[in-house]
């Protein structure tokens, strides 16, 4: 195995090294351990459920994606509101000035 | 011991202890299908109870069409390879899966898997040997490991495959040619 480049024999003896090999079995008491994962996924309690699915990535991220756009969407709302006068403020500063600004004389005159 | 076809019919209809008898008397082949394609003792052990709940699940769908042993073969590869392409795609988002702490196992199994049931003075080959199926393609691999590991022959391991007798010999002629790439590239670097 030293030499720089794999003889056609060394090639040989690795393709050739799982002849003759046992099969493997699993750890005793396989059927026992099979029928509680079974029985724990078939009736899980309804908070581990719970957690089951909110711990997934996908779910979690989903979650914090609404979260930071409902966030965005009322901070907007409230800079928004904050800087735009509403139409019904300038209606009855429009309406007071012109009152002030009545012609009284002109009034008279014109009587 | 029942027949597979009582098997079969006791299994459809719900029968634990034809289930118990299923599990007992193929945990071996199952469980050594896998631990061949999937490398890591854990991860056999848990994709052969996956295997046998979708067994358990899915019985009724089995219609006779193939030997039962084969449909389960099938069923033992295909869970398998969903799980390494799971475990691919675990791979790819680690950085994400480890922000929410999900799963604090090592996603890279150490490459030094060598198959309990090789014997003693051909384990050091046979560890290089693994590493370099890893690399092969899907049809490949489950060919050349169907063959070598659980020692069907080239007529089961195409019924198995749902294919013919000459595509499985070329399957695993191609295996043999790309595992001798692998290999001679392994050994250039080594050196």
């Amino acid at each position: 195995m030293a030499s720089k480049r794999l003889t056609d024999k060394q090639m040989d003896e690795i393709l050739d090294s799982l002849s003759g090999m046992e099969k493997a079995e699993p750890r005793p008491f396989f059927y026992t351990r099979l029928q509680a994962r079974m029985a724990a996924e078939t009736d899980p309690s309804p908070w581990g459920k719970a957690m089951a699915i909110l711990s997934r990535p996908v779910v979690a991220l989903a979650t914090l994606v609404i979260f930071l756009l409902v966030n965005g969407f009322i901070l907007f709302n409230k800079f928004e509101r904050k800087t735009t006068v509403p139409e019904e403020s300038y209606q009855a500063l429009a309406m007071e000035y012109s009152e002030m600004n009545s012609p009284f004389y002109e009034s008279t005159e014109n009587r | 011991m029942l027949t597979d076809q009582l098997l079969v019919e006791a299994l459809k209809s719900g029968d634990q202890a034809a289930f118990r008898e299923l599990v007992e008397t193929r945990q071996g082949l199952v469980y050594n299908t896998v631990l061949g394609l999937v490398q890591n003792a854990e991860d056999a052990e848990d994709v052969s109870q996956e295997v046998f709940i979708k067994v358990f699940e899915s019985v009724k769908q089995f219609k006779g069409e193939s030997a039962f042993t084969t449909w389960l073969y099938r069923v033992a590869v295909t869970t398998a390879l969903e799980f390494l392409r799971k475990k691919k795609r675990k791979k790819r988002f680690a950085f994400l899966t480890s922000l929410f702490g999900e799963d604090q196992n090592p996603l890279h199994d150490p490459p030094d898997f060598v198959h309990p049931g090789v014997q003693l003075d051909n384990r050091e080959k046979a560890k290089v040997l693994f590493q370099a199926i890893n690399k092969l393609p899907d049809n490949q691999r489950i060919a050349f490991t169907l063959h070598k590991v659980e020692g069907l022959s080239y007529q089961e391991v195409s019924d198995v495959m749902a294919t013919t007798v000459a595509a499985v010999e070329s399957l695993i002629h191609r295996a043999r040619q790309n595992l001798k790439k692998t290999l001679h590239e392994y050994y250039k670097q080594e050196n």
